[in-house]
């Protein structure tokens, strides 16, 4: 199953750091994925934007520009029909102005004025001022009115009439007419546009959010600008001067850091340039709205990302957990192990793999099976040779015995020992068991006592003592008889006196022992070393090193035999066993 | 894997409430201004200001016409609207005293507060928007000495100001004139709520030799005008700020010179020192703002008329 762990411990570590890895690479990958998509997004997408933006901004500012002209020529228009109507009939120049200021809201005033620039009374609602000359004006520019015969000034308040101080921008067009008398004269005509007016129809043009839109004259003088109050006071400061004398056109450029999109379109009639602004926005530039949902997008794409590495780190280690799962139970001497290869599917290195362990498994398991049953087999032939060993010498002396107890008529005696005998190769020859009873091993130990303590004609005495609890238990076949003929030869046999053999069978702490003890001689430190390692001399003590080893093989190095000894008063040889009961050995 | 599950559905759980949560909106900073009930077109000035700055910096705007004198219950209320997190105050024209209390409450919890006009007599943290009366009054003197030729007498008169404006303006214009002409003001009429037109009647009876009149404010130089309207004196008028109407006596003669100062500017740079207060940016604690010193000659300049009349 998935596990969200990185690190569990030593021994998996390697499988958890690959998973770690492989997750890692995953996102990483995943979000540099994302991070690139984004990078080529935005690159994309910006000069697009930008495109857009400059397309759109000179789409404004040209229209205004087309606006603003059109506009010009209208009012240059109603100039020239005022002049047509005082050459026809200068008494309807009056009803002519009237008419047309109250028609039209964005003319704030017409005014007629003689060859000296002076205005001629017209329209009697309005209290002209004396000594006006609009010529000598600071807004009125004569060269224009020689050059073109019309002048269009830059915004200024108008100072004709009492008690009204209106922001204007005044067209003051050079008129000839006829007066009553045939003779031409020569004047001119003032139309005051309402800047209001002019101000509404440029503030209309906007390119965008950020974007607007300025006039100024050919020198950079602000005609219109949407914070022109705040320019006029130094409140505010736009960078006019930039385009003085550029050609038209339209383009990208920098301020403050900040790029936007202009472009620049002179009015033929004016001379003025309408300049279009609009900064332009980074794709990624959103409001908060924006950016909360953008957080809550990449959100959720960090959570599928992390998923999916997770997923697809899980399913490709997987197999290589499993794997190392299966080493692992290969440290507990296991190799019975067999390897379900349908797990294995992914990645198809690793199943190739898990192939190549599970026949290596199976070919360690057989070998091992193999090594087993070959060293039963050697035990058993060891067993089968020490039998083989014993059996010989003891049946010839035996016999030799009882041939002699049959010569000096004993019958008992020959009665005994055969009846010994025939015990002796009962429990050694026809049991295949190779564990048997304590009760049975004594009894094939007291049989082979009987024997020999005929055959040396009583020259020691024997007792058996066993504690309760032992005779159940189990022991491998002839482990005392070889002890008890060690202790005969080199104990009993050399002594003048009568000696004393005891064979014990007790329980202590959680060990069987069994000993045999003997009055005899005893051995020197030197021959009780010997006993037990190397060959003896007379070749009786290959039964007491085949007794130690059987044990040792069967239940470890902590078992086997022991031999205490003291020259002149005796040797006990001690075996120590596992306690084994009957139903164990079945 | 249950650990997994449980994190993945937390983190599930954490980005839905997060999106389905409404984005938090920065808050829009808010500026009080409180401005006084007299001198319609110098306050509509201030308050055209204002607004001007409230819309290039996006904030919301609330304007308080604040009475000479304040219930207390009217304390309370004004209290409770100014002294609030993300807004200021802007405090235009003389000191109420009556706000006294509040301000200083405002300038101590940190809330900026921008003076316009004229000064607050508090000790604290606020900036002050106003015309440099030292240089503007230097400049009327200069005229006044060239108009009187550098000597005669001369009164002042006023209407609505008085504290420390008032008091400026007169120490200023003093000291010019004594200090560059023999000019010799001989009478301040410092009480307040008199009507000017008789006010200067009597000054112009009781100095025969009066040859010139300084209004401070607006209504006391149009009292002043009605005065020496008719009277065969050479009387020379010279006053502070220009209405439509003072622009006219201009035209007409009646008013030699009048010193223009910029109401719009004041409101506008005094919200706009709040808000830039407000955003922890660095505020000049005085801005001086432009003055200029119009006459029948020059008041249609282009560069003066962007201050003697602004767009509507």
């Amino acid at each position: 199953m998935l596990k969200f762990k990185w690190a569990r411990g030593s021994a998996s570590k390697t499988v958890l750091g690959l998973r770690f890895i492989v997750s890692g690479v995953v996102l990483c990958a995943s979000l540099f994925a994302v991070f690139m998509i984004m990078l080529a997004f935005k690159s994309r997408f910006t000069e697009a934007l930008a495109q857009n933006t400059l397309r759109n901004n000179v789409q404004v500012g040209t229209q205004l520009a087309t606006g603003i002209e059109d506009y010009f020529v209208e009012i240059l228009s109603v100039a020239e029909t005022m002049n047509a109507v005082m050459d026809e009939s200068p008494q309807g120049l009056m009803q002519a102005i009237l008419f047309t200021t109250r028609l039209r809201s964005d003319i704030e005033a017409i005014a007629v004025l003689d060859r000296f620039g002076v205005p001629v009374p017209a329209d009697p609602s309005l209290a002209l001022k004396p000594d006006v000359n609009i010529f000598q004006q600071d807004w009125c520019n004569l060269n224009n009115l020689h050059q073109y015969g019309y002048d269009i000034s830059m915004p200024h308040v108008q100072n004709l009439f009492r008690g009204q101080y209106e922001w204007v921008v005044s067209l003051v067009y050079l008129s000839r007419w006829t007066d009553e008398n045939g003779v031409v004269q020569v004047g001119g005509i003032l139309v005051d546009i309402n800047f209001d007016a002019f101000n509404d129809m440029c503030a209309k043009a906007a390119p965008g959010d950020e974007g607007f839109v300025y006039i100024t004259d050919r020198y950079g003088n602000i005609v219109y600008h949407p914070s022109q109050h705040l320019l006029y006071l130094g409140l505010k400061a736009e960078n006019t001067a930039y385009y003085v004398g550029t050609p038209d056109g339209s383009g990208f450029s920098y301020q403050d850091g900040k790029r936007f999109a202009y472009s620049v379109n002179t009015l033929p009639l004016t001379g003025w340039r309408v300049v279009s602004i609009d900064y332009l926005k980074s794709v990624f530039t959103f409001d908060t709205n924006m950016q909360h949902d953008l957080i809550a997008i990449i959100s959720v794409i960090l959570l599928l990302s992390l998923a999916i590495a997770m997923i697809s780190s899980y399913y490709i280690t997987r197999s290589i957990h499993r794997l190392t799962s299966t080493v692992q139970e290969t440290k507990n001497q296991n190799f019975d192990i067999h390897m379900d290869l349908n797990q294995y599917r992914i990645p198809n290195e690793i199943r190739e793999l898990a192939r190549s362990f599970d026949h290596m498994l199976g070919r360690i398991h057989g070998l091992v099976a193999e090594i087993k049953s070959e060293q039963q087999l050697l035990r058993k032939s060891e067993l089968k040779a020490l039998q083989a060993q014993i059996n010989p010498h003891f049946l010839y002396n035996t016999l030799d015995s009882i041939v002699w107890l049959a010569e000096s008529q004993d019958h008992k005696g020959v009665t005994v020992m055969t009846t010994s005998l025939a015990d002796l190769f009962r429990l050694s020859i026809s049991s295949d068991q190779e564990f048997i009873s304590v009760a049975d091993e004594l009894k094939h130990a007291q049989s082979y006592l009987i024997i020999q303590k005929i055959r040396y004609q009583d020259k020691f005495d024997y007792e058996l003592i066993v504690e309760p609890g032992a005779m159940e238990c189990m022991v491998t076949r002839i482990l005392l008889q070889p002890l008890i003929e060690n202790a005969i030869y080199h104990g009993i046999q050399r002594m003048v006196d009568k000696g004393n053999i005891t064979v014990r069978a007790r329980i202590l702490g959680k060990h069987l022992l069994l000993e045999v003890e003997d009055n005899g001689c005893g051995m020197s430190g030197e021959a009780l070393r010997g006993i037990l390692s190397s060959i003896p001399k007379n070749g009786s003590g290959i039964g007491v090193q085949n007794v130690h080893q059987r044990i040792q093989l069967l239940f470890g190095k902590e078992y086997g035999l022991e031999y205490q000894s003291e020259l002149e008063a005796g040797t006990t040889a001690t075996i120590k066993l596992p306690i084994i009961h009957q139903e164990k050995n079945r | 894997m249950k650990k997994t599950i449980l994190f993945f559905s937390i983190a599930t759980l954490l980005i839905a409430w997060y999106a389905f949560w409404p984005a938090k909106e920065q808050p829009v900073p808010a500026v009080y201004l409180l401005t006084g009930s007299g001198q319609a077109e110098y306050w509509a000035g201030i308050k055209k200001g204002a607004v001007a700055a409230a819309n290039e910096y996006g904030a919301a705007l609330q304007m308080l016409e604040i009475g000479s004198s304040l219930a207390s219950t009217e304390i309370t209320e004004i209290s409770e609207l100014l002294l609030r997190p993300h807004q200021g105050v802007v405090v235009a024209g003389a000191l109420f005293e009556s706000l006294e209390p509040i301000l200083r409450d405002a300038i101590e919890k940190d809330i900026p507060v921008a003076a316009v006009d004229s000064a607050l007599p508090l000790d604290g943290d606020y900036s002050l928007i106003c015309t440099n009366n030292r240089q503007a009054c230097q400049m009327l003197g200069r005229t006044i000495v060239q108009a009187l030729d550098g000597q005669g007498q001369a009164v002042v008169v006023t209407w609505d100001i008085g504290g420390s404006l008032l008091e400026e303006r007169v120490r200023y214009l003093k000291e010019y004139l004594e200090q560059n002409s023999d000019v010799s003001v001989v009478e301040i009429a410092r009480e307040k709520g008199i009507d000017p037109h008789q006010q200067t009647k009597a000054l112009l009876e009781k100095y025969p030799e009066v040859s010139c009149i300084i209004g401070l404010d607006g209504k006391s130089v149009a009292g002043a005008a009605q005065a020496i309207t008719g009277l065969h004196r050479d009387i020379f008028l010279f006053g502070f700020d220009c209405s439509p109407e003072q622009a006219q006596m201009l035209e007409d003669g009646i008013l030699t010179a009048t010193a223009v100062q910029s109401p719009f500017v004041m409101g506008y740079l005094g919200v706009k020192n709040v808000l830039l207060d407000l955003d922890g940016q660095d505020v000049n604690p005085v801005t001086n703002t432009p003055v200029i010193i119009v006459n029948k000659d020059n008041m249609f300049a282009l560069a003066n008329q962007k201050l003697v009349f602004p767009f509507e």
